[in-house]
């Protein structure tokens, strides 16, 4: 019986959210191709991670061992090839994050099974897979076929299924016995750090103003933040304006950033990068202004305009009053 | 420090119009604007930070057509010592197998310490060419990296993970690293500056240089096979507001407002 | 006895004057000459056109530019330099009368020796004159230091000593004539001092004023004085047609920083301050003072080339031209010319700081992170704005615009400009461009997406690179669309094809260049188009610095206004050349503006102290910057800001629509 693994994140004792969208595309093969569907939970003390998964998927594959206590591929990896080898499952599946970029391709060459990364929809074709990719700053997309092969490794872009609800059943707990592991590391992790201390914390911001690359200017930003001071939100960004050095990190949305989850978010001058659209959660209202009228941004807002921004901003402020 | 960063030619498609050709295996190419990744041109800059600090010699590489040449100038113009092109035409619609397969060539070639490339590609985005090269190699990976220290024979690393937070690593050199943007500033390459390298030779390497044979890599020997592109479905599109920014504010305000926003 | 003078009565010792005389000579000839070799050290400009003598005569003989806004300043400098001049062609004379043959006799010499007082007299009137304009009227623009008060109480001393060394003799002297010497013989009569007395008194004020006049003559070629040579030569050097462009092979294969004009330059100038007084970005409060710049960047040369009085004093060949002028101010210049314009000896901090902005970009340091973007911009999509290229035709969607084709001939070329194609509000200038040509059926054609940036602004921010690559391919455009006549409505478009494309590309002399306003003047003039009366507004016009001050059509847009009716036009104080820069030249569009009052504000101000409701513009930057500027100093509604073309256009819209 063919199946589907899906190796479960987990970061600073929790499961990372993605996990979960992995389990509606594993219960989507399940239900479309028959693929039995396994959560693979590696690290150390993370019983409780696989308790969580048992209800969710019929069985939950547990590793645990010190030296998996911090993630470093050198480590997952030899753990995960030795299951797959093993286990043989037709297809694994990992988020497309910095556990999955760090892991997977690397995975690919020591199992020398392919690997698919940042799909944003997964389906076979006899038992080869096709997977849907964006390309060409989300304005193409891709289909690919992988190549035949008796295991491939898949990673998933965040918010391409939807998060699963639990299960009816409680599905089983295997422990596997972590493989021995060589006499000598290339890789040794020192720790974590927080990237950016500010005083502010805009995931807890109700209303959000959020610029990206389309302000242009750094001598700009005083307009966004009179703006943002009139209209009573908080002033945040994407990517680019971080990199740039004129906001500090602490305002980034996005995946390398902050996930918010306010209740009016209004972007102005942000394309509509999936990473900084991944950032934004929850039901509130999504307002966009860009000048392009193909900016990708438009497919994630609820409402768009397509105008220069500075015209907003300037008619904005006169409604609210100087 | 031997450090070899390998860059790709990339068209720019941020606020450009992407228009597929008629067979939808490909996109027009026209009225597009070609430079340097953007990731790589962080790589590129923080080899020759590097190299400025610890010295050394910094290599960039590219596969690529005779036109990628410009890309490799500007490098150097950047104050990278040696150039090399890899002939593009028996890569043409690689995967990032392929193209890895390629680039573990041009390093068994030379003697690097340090591989550093670009996370991604901003065409296809793969992210693979990286770990993937680290792989064939044997050599320790790190990818997402937003900072490098050299410590000897080993090279701490901080990655960026998700919601602001990194992780620190300590590598065993020879190592491959996937540059993060950001991580520092590029400096600024004059005209004048790459015409002043532009005697400088760079040696074009074709298959049997970088070790492989026909049909290893290319479109036949792809793990990943390109089947067609799309515009992608319309699917839940924003409502547009329509009018004179004096009307759409109104709107907008109208809006929030709703939304129990603005006092 | 013929009237006439002993020279060295009453005076010994003449070997020790003699000898003296020689090391003070040998001084200032090994000055000079290290001058010479230090101003010969820099590159060869081209020469341009025919010699401008009325430039030459009128400035370095009556000192036109001095006199020009500040009449006092002007006869204050006439008075020294004749003064001067004359007192020196007196001693000479004198000498080749002792040394070489007499003729300095009778009616001769007492016009001489009257026309010598006088000459000292204007001197040290000169003098006075220009202390009183320092410290009493207090001209607001000077800026004093050690050195200044030098060389004027230097002169002064030498010309009193002179007066009494004269009065004294008069007084020991007994002469069968009366030499009519009125000061001299004044001293003579108030001095109260008997003969022997008297002769003591001028043989002591004689070896004080042959002793500080042989020092002057060492110190000379040492310190400000060498404005003496520097500037009438600059003055000639301006007259001869001389200008600073180079191609990117002479570029590369140059030795030295600066061109040998801009090192005559940096000694012609006397530090008077009027260029800073109109450079914009003073005016505004910002760190750029034109004044320092050649005062720095002088320094930085002698320092480089080792100039001082010891000789063997070695250069230091390493120091960075990039580093000539230290920081920012260099980023401030806006290359409005004014400095250059308003500069009596024909100096440019302009051009020196252009070659200093060339330094800081070949290497890549110290260059505003906004300034590397905007070249980033331009080198890879061919416009400053990171336009598609796929885009740069969107401005004309709707309209129906020739494209101009392959292998045409005698075209003209409508070159539209980046800013115009990209900036949306700005894309309504070509679209009423387009109108008022269809109105008038003026024939034109469009180069479309083959357009690329004139780079105008790219070479005056340094990157001469860049800007060549660029000007060749809209060079090649022309030549393949068979362009003989280029219409733009950007200045900055409009100056570089007139200028550096034609230094570059000869065949691009042999097209003509016209700004939009030109064709307009023509089209109306000539009845191609006729305008309607709108309504009644006030406009004032602000001269674009590209179109004005550095390429003098300052009519044909005044004639456009004026031939709208309905429309009344009103000066500013500062107009015409004497405009005031809005700022967004010299790549400042990319360049923030320091703390406080931006230039464009200070511009906006003035346009509405005229009482007018609009201000009139013909650059796409001024545009920019003034629209911006009237937000922000707070005129918004009160002033609002047009490009003359639109105004042409809706006067054409109003006339079809009733």
């Amino acid at each position: 019986m063919a199946r589907v693994f899906v190796v479960v994140e987990h970061r600073q004792g929790a499961i990372r959210d993605a996990t979960f969208e992995l389990v509606t595309l594993a219960r989507e093969l399940e239900c479309r191709f028959g693929l039995e569907p396994a959560a693979v939970v590696i690290g150390h003390n993370v019983r409780p991670f696989a308790l969580t998964l048992s209800k969710y998927l019929p069985e939950t594959i547990v590793v645990d061992s010190e030296a998996l206590e911090n993630f470093r591929y050198e480590t997952y990896a030899t753990v995960l090839k030795d299951l797959i080898e093993k286990e043989t499952p037709l297809v694994t599946l990992c988020p497309h994050s910095a556990f999955g970029m760090e892991l997977f391709p690397r995975l690919s060459v020591e199992t020398g099974r392919p690997c698919a990364t940042d799909c944003i929809k997964v389906e076979m074709d006899n038992l080869n897979f096709v997977v849907v990719r964006s390309v060409y700053n989300g304005k193409i997309n891709s289909r690919l076929a992988l190549g035949s092969s008796g295991g491939y490794l898949i990673t998933v872009r965040g918010g391409s299924y939807a998060p699963a609800a639990e299960g009816a059943h409680e599905g089983t707990i295997r422990d596997y016995p972590p493989p021995a592991f060589g006499p000598t590391f290339r890789t040794e992790f020192l720790g974590y750090r927080e990237a950016a201390a500010g005083a502010i914390d805009i995931s807890q911001a109700p209303f959000l103003l959020s610029i990206g690359r389309g302000i242009k200017d750094p001598e700009n930003i005083p307009k966004a933040e009179e703006l943002a001071a009139k209209l009573g939100a908080v002033l945040s960004c994407s990517r680019p304006v971080v990199d740039k050095k004129w906001l500090g990190k602490e305002r980034q949305v996005g995946t390398s950033g902050r996930t918010v989850k306010p209740k009016v978010y209004l972007a102005m001058g942000i394309s509509g990068a999936f990473q900084h659209l991944a950032g934004i959660k929850g039901s509130g209202v999504f307002i966009a202004v860009n000048r392009d009228p193909k900016a990708p941004i438009f497919r994630a807002a609820d409402y768009g305009v397509v105008e220069d921004m500075f015209k907003i901003i300037d008619a904005l402020k006169e409604k609210l009053g100087r | 420090m031997e450090i070899l960063v390998c860059v790709k030619k990339v068209p720019d498609t941020a606020d450009a119009e992407v228009v597929l050709k008629p067979d939808s295996r490909s996109i027009r190419e026209e009225d597009l604007a070609f430079g340097i990744n953007e990731w790589d041109n962080y790589a590129v800059e923080e080899a020759i930070r590097i190299k400025e600090t610890h010295g050394g010699r910094v290599t960039v590489a590219t596969i690529g057509g005779a036109d990628s040449e410009d890309v490799l100038r500007r490098c150097l113009a950047m104050g990278a010592d040696d150039a090399i092109l890899v002939e593009a035409a028996p890569f043409k619609g690689s995967d990032p197998y392929g193209i890895a397969k390629g680039l573990r060539g041009v390093v068994a070639k030379g003697s690097y310490d340090l591989v550093l490339a670009g996370v991604q590609a901003g065409d296809d985005g793969f992210g693979m060419v990286a770990p993937v090269l680290a792989g064939y190699l044997g050599w320790a990976h790190a990818t997402l990296v937003t900072s490098i220290s050299l410590e000897g024979a080993k090279v701490a690393v901080t990655r960026e993970l998700e919601g602001g937070l990194e992780e620190t690593l300590r590598l065993a050199l020879p190592a491959v690293l996937a540059i993060q943007t950001g991580i520092n500033e590029p400096r600024y390459v004059s005209i004048m500056g790459i015409r002043k390298v532009r005697s400088k030779a760079i040696p074009t390497l074709d298959l049997a240089a970088v070790g492989l044979a026909h049909g290893e890599v290319g479109e036949e020997a792809n793990a990943l096979r390109e089947i067609g592109l799309a515009v992608p479905p319309a699917g839940r599109e924003a409502e547009m507001i329509k009018g004179t920014p004096a009307e759409v504010a109104q709107r907008i305000l109208d809006i929030i407002r709703e939304r129990g926003g603005v006092a | 006895m013929q009237p006439f003078r002993e020279v060295f009565w009453n005076i010994g010792y003449h070997y020790i004057f003699y000898s003296l005389a020689g090391l003070a000579t040998a001084i200032f000839l090994y000055g000079i000459g290290r001058r010479w070799r230090l101003w010969r050290s820099g590159w060869s400009e081209k020469r341009g056109g025919s010699f401008d003598w009325g430039l030459v005569l009128r400035r370095v003989f009556l000192n036109a530019s001095i006199l020009k806004g500040d009449p006092l300043g002007g006869i204050t400098h006439l008075s020294i330099m004749w003064g001067f001049i004359i007192l020196f062609l007196g001693t000479a004379l004198s000498t080749i009368d002792h040394w070489i043959i007499s003729y300095l006799r009778g009616d001769l010499y007492l016009a001489y020796a009257f026309v010598l007082d006088m000459a000292g007299v204007a001197l040290m009137a000169g003098i006075a004159l220009a202390y009183l304009r320092r410290y009493v009227f207090k001209r607001e623009r000077m800026v004093t230091v050690v050195r200044d008060h030098v060389v004027l109480i230097l002169l002064f001393f030498i010309a009193l000593t002179g007066f009494m060394v004269e009065g004294f003799r008069l007084r020991a002297q007994t002469l069968s004539w009366h030499e009519p010497s009125p000061v001299g013989q004044w001293i003579a009569s108030v001095s109260g001092l008997s003969i022997p007395g008297a002769r003591l008194a001028h043989t002591l004020t004689w070896w004080v004023h042959s002793l500080s006049s042989l020092f002057f003559i060492a110190y000379f070629p040492f310190s400000k004085f060498i404005h003496v040579f520097a500037a009438p030569v600059n003055v000639t050097l301006e007259g001869m047609g001389f200008n600073p462009f180079l191609t990117l092979e002479e570029r590369e294969a140059l030795k030295s920083d600066f061109s040998f004009r801009e090192l005559i330059m940096l000694d012609a100038c006397t530090q008077c301050n009027r260029c800073t007084v109109v450079c914009p970005s003073s005016i505004a409060g910002e760190p750029l003072k034109p004044r320092a710049v050649i005062d720095e960047a002088g320094r930085f040369v002698r320092r480089k080339n080792g100039f001082g009085w010891l000789p063997g004093r070695a250069g230091d060949a390493s120091l960075p031209k990039a580093r000539a002028v230290e920081g920012d101010p260099v980023w401030f210049c806006t290359t409005c010319s004014h400095c250059y314009r308003e500069c009596p000896v024909a100096i440019s901090p302009m051009d020196v700081i252009r070659e200093i902005r060339t330094a800081r970009v070949e290497g890549g340091e110290d260059v505003p992170v906004k300034v590397q973007e905007m070249l980033e911009s331009v080198y890879k999509f061919k416009n400053p704005w990171q336009g598609a290229k796929g885009k740069r035709m969107d401005w004309a969607t709707g309209l129906d615009v020739p494209l101009l084709k392959e292998g045409g001939a005698d075209s003209r070329c409508f070159y539209v400009g980046c800013t115009f194609a990209y900036d949306s509000r700005l894309q309504e200038v070509p679209r009423a461009a387009v109108a008022v040509f269809k109105a008038a059926g003026y024939g034109f054609g469009v180069l479309g997406k083959d357009e690329v940036c004139c780079s105008e602004f790219v070479r005056g921010v340094g990157e001469d690179g860049l800007f060549t690559e660029l000007a060749a391919q809209n060079v090649d455009a022309f030549e393949r669309y068979g362009v003989t006549e280029i219409v733009t409505p950007c200045p900055h478009g409009f100056h570089t094809f007139s200028n550096e494309y034609r230094r570059m590309a000869p065949p691009m002399g042999s097209r003509a260049v016209r700004h939009v306003s030109q064709v307009l003047e023509e089209l109306i003039s000539s009845g191609a188009v006729t305008l309607a009366r709108g309504g009644e507004r006030t406009v004032t016009y602000h001269d674009p610095c590209f179109l004005g001050r550095r390429n003098g059509v300052y009519d044909a847009p005044r004639n456009v206004l004026r031939s709208i009716p309905g429309v009344r036009l009103v000066e500013m104080k500062r107009s015409r050349e004497r405009s005031l820069c809005c700022g967004g030249g010299g790549g400042r569009m990319w360049i923030e503006a320091g703390e406080g009052e931006k230039i464009a504000e200070v511009r906006v101000r003035e346009a509405a102290a005229t009482g007018a409701g609009t201000i009139v513009t013909a650059c796409p930057f001024c545009f920019t910057n003034l629209d911006d500027a009237v937000k922000t100093a707070g005129f918004e509604g009160k002033i609002v800001v047009k490009d003359l073309t639109e105004l042409v256009a809706e006067s054409l819209e109003r006339r079809s629509a009733g």
